[in-house]
């Protein structure tokens, strides 16, 4: 009951808190102080309102309920989403997968294939990464290609990072998360509201018309009301100020799992903050996420013998002298990892113990049903002795 | 500045389960909001025992939730809507129970303090 009351008691919530700070504002002004200074005062005296929030919901009980219901709506919205990419790739591709390679910086002459839109410099996707937590340095544009990657096209990167959102003189964390103006026409997300960014809006040229920023759809519903009138308002996140193009779908959820950004900006938007010293062009900014679809009519291993083949040369041209001389990273290559389920770094982490565990809970499983069955037996045998004894002595059809 | 350290270093925390104590107790004085709890704790202590809101609600919506207080929905003397707690027969009952502990434990803790007068 407590469960399915929770979105009547949210609103309650949301409605008894905000009566709280209306009347500590009006018992100020009662008193003259004006009143931006008493609402002000208002919020300071009452603290951390998401956080009261939060501690009252747990007092609520049912938690785990309805955070075990949270996670499989956002599990359902990934399984939904992936199944509509799925199905529009299928007509191209014909290959269930998709490409993700982490952890290196390696430029753009893996994306040199990607065919680029008219008018644009190109500034789209350029960091794919190889399969290793270790960290490089790649300088990017550099020099032309030499070999590209034949078996990928559309590729994206996606960089997750905690922001800082102010609003009204009050600065909180949120999740965001840096998106080449490729990541959504890649993914073929639909709006829920406005449009999602494009790669006009991680050009250069985005810098002087005001960065565009998407947010969830959360988001939209916590700040703003869900009011449509979002539309165009400007948004202050790490200091700079973006302007919010659109709300982002609901099944959309980022492609990291327990991590969904809730407001996304083009990287330019980190240029415009950080000048040189931005991701864009720093060495040691690595964990980027790429991924990219295969190309119609190749296979995934095709595409990843491709990657092998290359990645050699890419690692060579890009890596700078400091980082050549190390093994590792000279000798390492690029490989690909189906993207469908997104990224999961606990997965790969505990991915073995969970894997361990699920197999003893299996076992566990298949000894309790073969001791009920053994049970079972046992009892269908006895109940087959008691009929055979009252027929014997010619009353089994008094018995029946 | 001074003035406002001094003031968060002699702020009186409340010892764990008083705050139910303390809302049970002023709810018995008649319905109220969580505003008008805080309000009322803060006067009758004079000044002294600052309710932070982030401990308030939490602790209504536990009691409410034990049934030892109910919330309804009315409109305020400032012509606002706002959820009014009031104490239950529960309530009650668990309020006597708890102050007559409180009453031995502040007791022995007195004893303890000052053994002569004991």
């Amino acid at each position: 009951m407590t469960f399915w009351r929770r979105k009547a008691r949210e609103t309650e919530l949301d409605e008894e808190v905000r009566t709280h700070l209306n009347m500590a504002t009006q018992a100020l002004t009662e008193r003259g102080v004006a009143q931006k200074e008493a609402e002000r005062a208002a919020k300071r005296e009452f603290g951390n309102v998401e956080l009261t929030k939060e501690v009252t919901r747990d007092a609520w009980g049912g938690r785990w309920l309805a955070k075990l219901n949270q996670r499989r709506a956002v599990r359902l919205a990934d399984v939904v989403e992936e199944s509509r990419l799925h199905r529009d790739r299928r007509p191209h591709t014909g290959a269930g997968h998709w490409l993700q390679h982490r952890c290196f910086f390696v430029d753009r002459r893996l994306v040199a294939a990607e065919p680029r839109r008219s008018g644009s410099p190109g500034v789209g996707p350029n960091h794919l990464r190889s399969t290793w937590n270790r960290r490089a340095t790649l300088q990017p544009d550099v020099r032309p290609p030499s070999r590209a990657a034949e078996g990928v096209h559309r590729h994206f990167c996606l960089r997750n990072g905690p922001m800082v959102l102010s609003k009204k003189g009050v600065a909180r964390p949120i999740t965001g998360a840096y998106a080449t103006g490729s990541a959504f026409p890649t993914l073929k997300l639909k709006p829920r509201l406005g449009r999602l960014l494009t790669w006009q809006d991680d050009e250069p040229s985005a810098l002087s018309n005001g960065v565009a920023a998407v947010i969830s759809e959360d988001f939209w519903l916590e700040h703003f009301g869900g009011d449509p009138g979002v539309l165009g308002q400007p948004i202050t996140v790490d200091g700079g100020t973006a302007t919010i193009v659109g709300v982002m779908p609901r099944s959309f959820n980022g492609i990291t799992v327990d991590y969904s950004p809730q407001v996304v900006l083009p990287f330019i938007f980190d240029v415009a903050l950080h000048g040189k010293s931005s991701c864009r062009f720093r060495s040691d900014c690595t964990w980027f996420f790429t991924m990219a679809r295969l190309k119609p009519g190749v296979t995934f291993a095709q595409a990843q013998a491709n990657l092998a083949a290359i990645a050699g040369d890419v690692l060579k041209e890009s890596l700078t002298e400091g980082y050549q001389r190390i093994d590792y990273l000279r000798n390492g290559t690029l490989s690909l990892i189906p993207g469908r389920t997104g990224s999961s770094p606990l997965g790969k982490v505990y991915g073995r113990e969970l894997w361990t565990l699920q197999t003893l809970v299996g076992l566990l499983m298949i000894i309790c049903c073969a001791n009920l069955a053994s049970l079972q037996l046992s009892r269908t045998l006895n109940r087959q002795h008691e009929l055979v004894v009252p027929a014997s002595c010619g009353e089994y059809a008094a018995f029946r | 500045m001074a003035e406002k350290k001094e003031r968060y270093q002699n702020r009186i925390e409340l010892l764990q389960g008083t705050l139910d104590l303390l809302v049970l107790q002023t709810l018995q004085w008649g319905p109220q909001h969580g505003y008008g709890i805080s309000i009322a704790i803060r006067n009758h202590s004079g000044e002294i025992l600052q309710v932070h809101t982030g401990s308030l609600y939490p602790a209504l919506h536990r009691l409410e939730k034990q049934k030892l207080i109910k919330a309804e929905w009315k409109v305020s003397e400032n012509k606002q809507r706002a959820k009014y707690y009031q104490l239950t027969a529960a309530g009650k009952k668990h309020l006597s129970r708890e102050r007559s502990k409180w009453s031995q434990f502040s007791q022995a803790i007195a004893g303890v303090l000052n053994p002569e007068q004991t």
